[in-house]
């Protein structure tokens, strides 16, 4: 190791340490002074520091989904800038085609200088509330190329020399719905950026630059040490898993395949996505930046927690996707509807991982499949946005039942309370946030239940809604002999009408129309005739489960009048029903 | 629970002859006892909690401390108490059982919660089950708008059958939350008369009165929590009051709440959510109060023990509060994202970080060969190896021990030998050997990487508001505090360190300094204009009558008027973080208006770094504390008791500093022999329950009211970030 002093463990972790508190502090700078739900509660963003050449130190608590967006933009700017980056710039973007994801997702990062070597960039961006384009919100499903999609920005200068860029200001608050959202939650990823610098420079004084700089690369070569150990102890071998996407935004009844093959040789592991659908021509293409970000949430399920959350546990992951695909689409594909995909990749890594890692794994996830979108005048006639995502739960795992109602990993975001949201927009009333029985993947450990959301537009004039859903047509799947959980299913009301199944689509509520969406039930593990009665039981006396089901699915009879397991009866038809094939297959 | 006509205690004269005062405070494994004598005199005794019946123990302990100095139960004029009961029912599940009625359509509001996984990349994680299940949580029809107008009416018919069906499910508590009650509570207003007359004496928790702020989870949440230890609480409370009576106490008791204030048992028994956290909090009021007097305004405190480490901010005096807090769900997380860990409570309390890093944390090494100090910990049973009670895996005692820094002879003035021996070889052979160090190296790493997980939680309350730690001086107690505080503090580039007398049982002499005070919250949203003036001169005024008229009956004092403060909840309009403004206590007009807008404005530059141009601003809610001042102690004089002549003065001890200093024979002193002359570091001094750790370059000094003053050396080595 370089540098005077000996390389000491201790020094690392507690410099290592305090990388932490500097994203925690990072992550609290933009919580605390956004204006838009999506960041301040649901915290769709992510802070973190990152070395010269933009491979991560150390990745913040928000949305992991972000993080690995930084390094690829940080050496792609370097390329052609390095000479005219300055101390005290940001540099912002949301442009896919330069590494950025879906262009609602902006990204700031600002360099850390010691004399004239770029030597760490302190980086902060996330979901903005609107950058333009045709639909309110940003995200539409079926644009059909990138310039419907809203304002976009290659990587340019937001300060220089810590001097604002007023015309890009300008610029963007010309372009966006929601302007002075939008340039107050730019303000805070840039007050973020700015305090991860200063925490940064404390470091540097602490120990001086000569010193820290082996200790950052030791911190990266401990990462990855400890994750090539933990690679190197999962059975080696080919895994291979395939899930679909309902359609990709303008051609509903088309499913979009995602196959992944993943090889783990020695200390090494490939993730290799051939074979996965061509560039599609709706808004469901994902960059190649998001993608990385969810491997690398997947592969992280798989090893210790205590490795250290830089990019040297990156470095034995191989990732391969062919240009102009699903994953990785050229100019000008649309992509504003992303985030429906990269669940979706979630939920095929998880899989794939299944026979890997068995007891870390768990049944698909009901995922964040969900995005809604409500605009219209408010009473001062300005337009209002309302967005929110809808997730449900866990799958069934080997250590037992999915969380009833949790974020996926892959995004861990948050509820948006109700009560906030009526009191800013008064024009929407929430008939229900309720769990929908029977909608649970069945098994031995079942999934959870799927969550119900409903909106009713009470204003005056009328609703531009547009709603992102997906497993309609495909249910979470389940685990050796567990069953998929329910399919999504989006509805319209409005009285004196049928109701109205909805895929994904752009369309009016009139006053007292409602939307409501229930999520997919997440998947079971195991075959639910070997779930424990007394848990069939509870869940029956919780209305989660119905009686006809509890005896049809989990072959569990229950005494109407006593409300206890038949205990003879459960076993004579258990012995029956497992005589028949028992998980029906997926579609 | 009903204002069960218990017969209030007629006013006494106090003041015939200046009284003793008594503080308990019960942790998870000691009951400390504090006896302030009216000239000063502290008194003090540390006893096994009784866990079968907690009360036992504090009847027994405020006997034993009584008859040791002798004074009669009747010289002592008032008993104030802390206790982790209540929080031990939740972090036990061991509550009643309780049924909640809600709105229509949101009876899983409880069960969804957030939604967010804490523990981001371990799926095997468990979310915390709901304290209510899914059927006893019933809905009514009604529902009322953001706006707080009537959608739909209340289905009274509904309400009565749902009210039936909780009681004949058998439930000893019945919670209540509707959607946007605090914005118009006529519907749960109306559920509780009917919940009133079909069982007077249930016990009933209103979200409206329990938190009467919008956001329907944490509200829901903190009213089911509320019902779910009232029933005990009650229980708990009132025996309590009954065993000190029969042994011939006759003062009156108040209960310590998490907001630092005390209150009467039964306030604290309809409201048991307000007295969760009130142990920390009793030690962040005591240093304030110290540190107030000695003319320093701003501290951090510091407050480590077994299991964990706390900290707080006071700041001109104040303490900074928090919006919210989990609990029973293990160990606080400082970086303010990760939440879901336990239950939500929105009650005003001042705002502590805690981190899993006391002197019980397990040292472990991880697959990389990296060491870390916790969050698990062995407990009091076994606890850390040199308790020789069977603990086999190395904690920080450990290692403090092996250090040199903690006397093994003479923890709790030597009635609780240790044994070095064993720690060391514990030390030596689970962490050094592993790791390729000499045990004193190892040992040093887990005390530095100790300090730097605390550093983490002090950097969370300071920077949260935008405060630099360095202009803040450390105020350390706890059993492991004076050991680590001088670390933590050069970490962090704070050069005061304060260590009070008997750090040990600190939380109960804090109790000693707590006001009677009382919280009012009211949901307020309004746009921060001159129509708000109207309205908001009618809420604080009523606010200010109900406060007024109920605590003009506390305390056997009818005559104290309470002090009122005030303040507004204030935001840019589209934010839902929000900053606590004093607003002063008169009618506020147009001028003031405009300098409140401008108070928050400068508080919002002071705390997140910027404020906006032209941007409208909201209130959100109006607090009033109300505040009964109490005597305070204005002179402390510690060991009124015989102390053992074991007492280590003039000894030295051989302590490691780590690589720069190694070994040193350092002189071991005791507080009493410092002067007012700072001494040079290293030294270490041997109190009754715990050591102060003065590294080389630091200086120690007595101060006043028997406090210790550390000063960290310029340019003192930081002991790692």
């Amino acid at each position: 190791m370089a540098g005077k002093k000996k390389f000491d463990i201790f020094t690392m972790q507690l410099i290592n340490n305090f990388l932490g508190s500097a994203t925690d502090e990072m992550n609290r700078v933009v919580v605390r002074t956004s204006l838009s739900p999506i960041t301040r509660d649901a915290h769709d963003f992510q802070c973190g520091l990152c070395m010269g050449d933009g491979e991560m130190i150390m990745e913040g608590d928000g949305t992991v989904l972000h993080s690995l967006v930084y390094p690829g933009l940080i050496s792609e700017w370097l390329k052609e800038n390095r000479e005219r980056t300055f101390p005290g710039d940001i540099i912002i973007t949301n442009d896919p085609y330069s590494g950025a994801s879906h262009l609602p997702d902006v990204y700031l990062y600002r360099p850390i200088f010691v004399g004239d070597e770029i030597v760490a960039w302190s980086v902060s961006g996330g979901h903005q509330r609107d950058v333009g384009g045709m639909t309110p919100g940003s995200c539409p499903h079926n644009s059909t190329d990138i310039f419907q999609e809203g304002l976009r920005f290659s990587p340019l200068k937001l300060y220089e020399r810590g001097e604002p860029n007023e015309t890009f200001f300008q610029i963007l608050s010309c372009n966006s719905r929601a302007p002075d959202i939008v340039r107050a939650d730019v303000g805070a990823h840039c007050g973020a950026c700015i305090i991860g610098e200063q925490r940064f420079r404390e470091l540097i004084d602490e120990y001086g630059w000569d010193t820290l700089k082996p200790y950052l690369d030791g911190l990266m070569d401990y990462a990855e040490r400890l994750t090539r150990a933990e690679i190197e102890a999962l059975p080696d071998g080919t895994y291979e898993f395939v899930d679909y996407l309902d359609d990709d935004g303008n051609n509903p009844g088309i499913p979009v395949p995602i196959r992944l093959k993943i090889t783990v040789e020695g200390d090494h592991i490939d993730y290799d996505f051939t074979g996965t659908a061509p560039q599609v021509k709706g808004g469901m293409n994902n960059p190649l930046g998001s993608v990385r970000s969810a491997v690398m949430t997947a592969m992280r399920l798989m090893i210790n927690p205590d490795i250290p959350r830089n990019g040297g546990a990156w470095r034995p992951v191989k990732v391969t996707v062919p240009e102009g695909t699903l994953f990785n689409p050229v100019l000008p594909g649309p992509v504003a509807s992303r985030g429906g995909t990269a669940q979706r990749a979630a939920d095929v890594l998880i899989g794939c991982q299944v026979p890997i890692r068995p007891e870390k794994m768990m049944a698909c996830s009901s995922g964040q499949d969900t995005l809604v979108n409500i605009a219209a005048p408010d009473e001062n006639g300005d337009l209002f946005i309302l967005m929110e995502t809808v997730f449900g739960g866990w799958g069934g795992r080997l250590s037992g039942d999915g969380n009833e109602i949790c974020s996926p990993p892959i995004t861990n975001n948050s509820k948006i309370p109700i009560e906030s949201n009526e009191n800013v927009y008064p024009d929407i009333l929430y008939g229900q946030v309720a769990l929908a029985p029977d909608t649970e993947g069945a098994g031995t450990y079942r999934g959870s239940m799927a969550v119900v959301r409903e909106w009713q537009y009470v204003g005056k004039d009328e609703s531009l809604v547009q709603i992102r859903v997906d497993r309609r047509d495909f249910g979470p799947y389940g685990v050796s002999g567990g069953h998929a959980g329910a399919r999504l299913k989006a509805t319209v009301l409005s009285a004196g009408q049928a109701d109205r199944d909805m895929g994904k689509s752009t369309f009016t509520l009139y006053p007292s129309d409602s939307l409501r969406i229930q999520s997919a039930g997440a998947g079971g593990w195991g075959d639910p005739l070997d779930r424990d009665p007394a848990l069939v039981l509870d869940d029956v006396r919780n209305e989660k489960v119905s009686l006809g089901r509890a005896r049809k699915t989990y072959g569990v009879v229950i005494d109407e009048k006593t409300m206890e397991v038949d205990v003879k009866k459960t076993r004579s038809l258990r012995r029956r029903a497992k005589g028949r094939s028992s998980a029906p297959r997926r579609p | 629970m009903t204002s069960k006509s218990k017969p209030r205690r007629s006013p006494r004269s106090r003041r015939r002859r200046a009284g003793y005062r008594i503080g308990v405070d019960i942790g998870g494994t000691f009951t400390d006892i504090i006896l302030l004598g009216p000239g000063g005199e502290l008194a003090t005794k540390k006893i096994l909690s009784t866990p079968d019946d907690y009360s036992r123990a504090v009847v027994e302990g405020m006997m034993l401390l009584c008859d040791e100095n002798g004074i009669g139960p009747s010289r002592v004029e008032q008993v104030i108490h802390g206790t982790t009961v209540v929080t031990n029912t939740v972090i036990e599940l061991a509550g009643a059982k309780v049924g909640l009625i809600t709105t229509k359509g949101f009876r899983d509001v409880l069960e969804i919660a957030r939604g967010r996984n804490p523990d981001l990349f371990n799926l095997a994680w468990q979310k915390p089950p709901p304290l209510v299940p899914r059927r006893l949580r019933l809905e009514v029809d009604e529902r009322i708008n953001g706006k707080g107008e009537i959608v739909r009416p209340l289905d009274e018919k509904g309400t009565k059958d749902a009210v039936r069906r909780l009681l004949d499910e058998g439930v000893e508590a019945i919670a209540v939350c509707l959607i946007n009650s605090p914005v118009n509570t006529v519907h749960e207003k109306r559920i509780a008369e009917i919940i009133r007359k079909q069982a007077p004496d249930i016990h009933m928790s209103v979200s409206h009165q329990v938190m009467p702020m919008i956001m329907e989870y944490e509200r829901t949440s903190e009213t089911v929590l509320n019902a779910y230890v009232m029933p005990l609480a009650t229980r708990y409370l009132l025996r309590l009051e009954s065993r000190i009576r029969d042994v011939g106490f006759e003062a009156p008791l108040y209960i310590m709440q998490s907001n630092g204030g005390m209150i009467m048992p039964e306030t604290a028994a309809q409201r048991p959510v307000e007295i969760m956290e009130c142990g920390p909090a009793a030690g962040v009021v005591g240093a304030a109060y110290l540190a107030r007097r000695q003319g320093i305004s701003n501290m951090i405190t510091y407050d480590m023990g077994g299991t964990t480490a706390k900290a707080s901010m006071v700041e001109g005096g104040r303490f900074s509060r928090s919006a919210e807090y989990e609990v029973g769900g293990g160990i606080n997380q400082t970086s303010g994202l990760m939440k879901g860990y336990g239950y939500v409570v929105r009650v005003p309390s001042i705002d502590i970080a805690e981190m899993g890093a006391g002197g019980g944390s397990l040292l472990r090494i991880d697959v990389g060969g990296a060491l870390h100090v916790g969050p698990e910990s062995a407990g009091a049973d076994p606890g850390p190896v040199c308790y020789d009670r069977g603990g086999t895996l190395p904690t920080l005692t450990d290692a403090d021990i092996v250090l040199g820094y903690i006397n093994p002879e003479h923890l709790c003035g030597g009635d609780m030998p240790l044994d070095a021996e064993k720690a060391f070889a514990a030390i030596r052979d689970r962490i050094a050997e592993p790791l390729g160090k000499d045990p004193y190296e190892a040992a040093y790493g887990a005390y530095l990487l100790a300090n730097a997980n605390m550093m983490r939680a002090i950097r969370a309350v300071s920077s949260e508001r935008g405060r630099d730690p360095r202009k803040f001086g450390l105020y350390a107690f706890g059993g492991a505090g004076p050991v680590h505080a001088t670390g933590v503090a050069a970490g962090l580039g704070i050069r005061t360190v304060v260590i009070p007398p008997e750090p040990g049982v600190y939380s109960a002499f804090g109790l000693l300094t707590a006001n009677i005070e009382r919280h009012y919250t009211r949901s307020f949203p309004h746009l921060w204009d001159d129509d708000v003036l109207d309205p908001l001169n009618r809420l604080f005024g009523e606010m200010t009558e109900e406060a007024q008229s109920t605590v003009a009956t506390w305390g056997g004092r009818p005559s104290a008027k309470p002090g009122i403060e005030r303040m507004a909840d204030m935001e840019y309009a589209g934010q839902t973080t929000r900053l606590s403004i004093p607003v002063p206590n008169r009618r506020i007009g147009k001028k003031s208006l405009a300098a409140l807008a401008r108070a928050f404005e400068e508080e919002h530059l002071t705390t997140y770094g910027h404020k906006f141009q032209n941007h409208a601003i909201r209130v959100a809610a109006l607090r009033l504390t109300a505040v009964v001042l109490s005597p305070k102690p204005s002179q402390t004089k510690v060991a009124t008791k015989p102390r053992p002549a074991r007492a280590a003065a003039g000894r030295m001890r051989r302590a490691y500093w780590g690589q720069e200093h190694g070994f040193v024979e350092t002189p071991v002193r005791r507080l009493d022999d410092l002067g007012s002359k700072p001494v040079r570091g290293p030294l270490l001094v041997d109190g009754y329950d715990a050591t102060i750790v003065v590294p080389p370059g630091s200086t120690i000094a007595k101060g006043e009211w028997g406090n210790a003053v550390i000063t960290i050396g310029e340019g003192e080595a930081t002991h790692g970030r």
